[in-house]
């Protein structure tokens, strides 16, 4: 797997223009080879920063997209939310899982 | 309770509090508002800080999309200007740690200081805040003590001091030996900072000042 995370900062009052124009985002990304996923993390601390988390099957895959046309029309209702551009930042995942839907002994 | 701690420059104190003061009042028609108490600093007039206390950070989002406080921003444009003061830990997000208020109690002066545990000893600041409050029930003049701490950074604190007269956490014998606790766990000295209320809003008396 391999991810890649973007950085970001809203402008000020703008976290539900932000916030939707991702889940547009996600829409669009669901039709794309080798997408695995992705998470809209925002800094509990404070309002303006978020990073964005796309997950991909491999480099290859993730490379195939951004050098398209198609991340820079993904990225334009994104950015246009933003007070700076965004920056990216590339990971490998050497190590993954433990994710639950429920606490561990089941309910919720 | 969610807190939204804000350092501000600006060098006009008659707008300042006026903009502070329909923050208030915009604020305080939306449940969950506690308090807003807003510091102009005593040693640089241009610099606020600013405590806005709501029960839930839901409720604090729901007024922040009220249409007459997004009047109030400034209008979007082109270049996205941001003024500078604005940073990932300004507004601030905070829960908090530990309290001592009276609430009516008149408040004339005011202290704020912002500090970081040292890696580790974010526990034993924290458990060092909460001795902190509870001593200060103890200190005459003492209007509130609050302990908080960033929601996104576990390690930043802040711990503000309202009053009606002048009373020093750090010097007098409620308080004292919790201080020195506390301020051993931080990565420097802490500073305090003081200063003069220049906005007061609080749910028990929203007639304000």
């Amino acid at each position: 797997m391999f991810v890649a995370a973007a950085e970001e900062r809203m402008i000020p009052g703008h976290r539900i223009e932000l916030e939707a124009a991702h889940r547009e985002a996600l829409g669009r990304l669901e039709s794309e080879p080798g997408f695995r996923g992705s998470r809209l993390l925002h800094f509990a601390g404070g309002p303006y920063r978020y990073i964005w988390e796309l997950n991909w099957g491999s480099r290859e895959e993730w490379e195939e997209f951004f050098e398209s046309e198609r991340f820079a029309e993904l990225r334009a209702p994104i950015d246009a939310e933003l007070s700076e551009p965004f920056s990216l930042t590339l990971y490998n995942v050497p190590v993954a899982g433990g994710w639950r839907a429920s606490p561990p002994g089941g309910g919720g | 309770m969610f807190v939204i701690v804000v350092q501000i420059r600006a060098a006009d104190p008659e707008a300042q509090a006026r903009q502070h003061g329909v923050y208030a009042r915009i604020a305080g028609r939306y449940p969950g508002m506690r308090y807003k108490h807003v510091m102009r600093s005593e040693s640089d007039g241009d610099r606020y800080v600013d405590l806005m206390a709501w029960e839930t950070q839901q409720q604090s989002e729901a007024f922040g999309v009220d249409p007459e406080y997004q009047r109030l921003r400034p209008p979007r444009s082109a270049t996205r200007t941001v003024p500078r003061f604005l940073r990932d830990d300004n507004p601030g997000y905070y829960g908090l740690v530990a309290e001592t208020a009276r609430p009516g109690a008149a408040i004339a002066r005011q202290q704020v200081v912002f500090v970081d545990a040292r890696p580790g000893r974010e526990g034993e600041l924290a458990a060092a805040g909460r001795r902190l409050a509870a001593g200060a029930g103890g200190l005459a003049g003492l209007t509130s003590l609050r302990v908080l701490r960033n929601l996104g950074w576990p390690a930043r604190h802040v711990v503000a001091v309202a009053a009606s007269e002048a009373v020093e956490v750090a010097e007098a014998g409620p308080t004292r030996t919790a201080w020195e606790r506390l301020a051993a766990c931080c990565t420097a000295p802490p500073e305090w900072e003081s200063g003069h209320l220049v906005v007061r809003w609080d749910a028990d008396d929203p007639g304000g000042t």
